[in-house]
């Protein structure tokens, strides 16, 4: 029997487009809007006929939406797809909502034409996020207690006041000093980090020299220095401008880096700590001479939680990183690692020189309606 | 003389270990349980200082704080908050009320005495 192919109505695209749960709007090359769907429409509250030859900064009004759209259409949409950092939080219909929000290039022929913004609703995952955050913030505060009463009695005990330990007992007390000291850390991190993700961490701002931060923060890594005899090299050019940070936060960073570092080099290695002045900023490097770090886990290990496998153990939760790019990102700032496996790896972030560049990151943090 | 401490904290394990931290640097030590109990015992055993737990049951550490400067006969005696709600907003807070020094949870015995040192020698 003969096989007859029914003919299939043909579908329109801007009937897919309009149906698409996901808020899609399309800029032409010159940021003008061409084409906004429905849900974009109800989730930037816009009548869609209006913003239509609107640019897209006057109908949105948001600055990284914008840069990312400016990013393409100046380099040809020969930059990778732009994910902009942070979800927008927007109320829609009365409720508060977040979305991802991805600007791709819209090339036809070749050619760049214009822009493609895609808002996936990620509210579920927000919520859940907060949910989880909230209870690692309680856990982590609950712990202080427990953990209080176990350091004084093990450092009373290794004082030698109470009682001489000596041989094994003294290294089981010292164990138990050790692992008490390495959860308070861990304790600190994850209530620092759920609190600076939930925004409750305020910056302090003030003007510092790197030397001064560099200094302070690698009082605390002496003894591990010495322990296993790395030499640290310190290059900072005179002249250097002050940086304009959280001093406290920004130390912080330095530490934990340089932390990192010495947990990854091997006995007699080398670490450097340099600085330079470049665009405006200053670019502060760590680098190791560790086993390195594969390029598929750059980006990684800056993910909460993330620790990568068979760079040898460190019996982190993974949070170090994390908050580092938090505090940096607060200061409207970058950090990345250059490395290949063997070779070391180079942990560089950049820090404002001065004040205006850190409101910056605030701003970009809400939507505004147009 | 001995100076005496007062340590109000309800957690029965960090209580043994400031005891003894305390009394092992030559100090004298009471304890109360909670914020009414340290109100009391302000009164009976007039302490050189005050360590002071946040979250307590029946009266909390702040409200006790502020009960306690309010009080003409105990407004002058230092109190250190040893609190596991070291966020800032307590800090702040305490401090407001007229805490001396606060101190974050956990803390080792010779942190704890220094600051309680600090606090006597600024007292003097």
């Amino acid at each position: 029997m003969a096989h007859h192919k029914r003919r299939l109505p043909v579908i329109q695209a801007d009937a897919v487009l309009q149906s698409l749960p996901e808020g899609t709007i399309v800029t032409d090359a010159t940021a003008i809007i061409r084409f906004i769907n429905k849900r974009a429409a109800e989730i930037f509250d816009l009548n869609p006929v209006d913003s239509i030859g609107q640019l897209f900064e006057v109908a949105i009004g948001n600055h990284s939406l914008s840069r990312a759209i400016q990013r393409i259409i100046t380099t040809g949409g020969h930059c990778l797809p732009e994910a902009v950092p942070k979800t927008l939080n927007v109320t829609v219909g009365g409720k508060e909502r977040y979305f991802k929000a991805e600007v791709s290039p819209l090339i036809e022929e070749e050619a760049l034409v214009g822009t493609v913004l895609l808002f996936t609703d990620v509210t579920h995952y927000e919520r859940a996020d907060r949910i989880k955050n909230q209870f690692v913030a309680t856990v982590s505060h609950e712990f202080r207690n427990p953990l209080t009463s176990i350091v004084l009695a093990i450092e009373l005990l290794l004082s030698g006041r109470q009682a001489n330990l000596c041989g094994e007992n003294l290294a089981l007390a010292q164990a138990i000093s050790d692992d008490a000291q390495r959860l308070t850390r861990l304790v600190g991190n994850l209530l620092n980090f759920t609190r600076m993700e939930a925004g409750e961490i305020k910056m302090e701002l003030e003007r510092v020299m790197v030397a001064e931060m560099v200094e302070t923060a690698i009082i605390p890594l002496s003894l591990q220095l010495k322990a296993k005899d790395i030499k640290l090299r310190v290059v900072i050019p005179e002249g250097l401008p002050a940086v304009c940070v959280d001093a406290t936060k920004a130390t912080w960073i330095l530490t934990n880096l340089v932390a990192n570092a010495i947990r990854y080099t091997p006995e007699g290695g080398e670490i450097t700590i340099s600085a330079c002045l470049k665009e405006k900023k200053v670019f502060i490097s760590v680098c190791d001479s560790g086993p390195g770090i594969h390029p598929r886990h750059h980006e990684k290990i800056f993910e909460k939680y993330t620790q990568v496998k068979g760079n040898g153990s460190s019996g982190g939760a993974g949070l170090g990183l994390a908050i580092a790019k938090e505090i940096v990102e607060a200061h409207g700032g970058k950090i990345w690692v250059k490395s290949d496996l063997n070779k070391g790896a180079c942990f560089r972030f950049t820090l404002p020189i001065n004040e205006k560049e850190e409101l910056l990151h605030e701003e970009e943090n809400s939507v505004s309606r147009g | 003389m001995k100076k005496k401490i007062l340590l109000v904290e309800d957690e029965k394990n960090i209580v043994l270990g400031v005891t003894i931290c305390l009394r092992s640097a030559g100090l004298d030590v009471t304890v109360a349980e909670d914020g009414a109990d340290a109100l009391r015992k302000l009164e009976t055993d007039k302490p050189n200082l005050v360590l002071l737990d946040l979250v307590m049951p029946k009266l909390n550490g702040l409200d006790a704080l502020q009960a306690m400067k309010e009080n003409e006969a105990t407004r002058d005696i230092p109190v250190i908050v040893l609190s596991a709600r070291a966020q800032e907003e307590d800090i702040q807070r305490a401090m407001e009320l007229g805490a001396a020094d606060y101190m974050a949870k956990p803390f080792r015995p010779d942190e704890l005495l220094a600051v309680i040192r600090q606090v006597l020698a600024e007292g003097v």
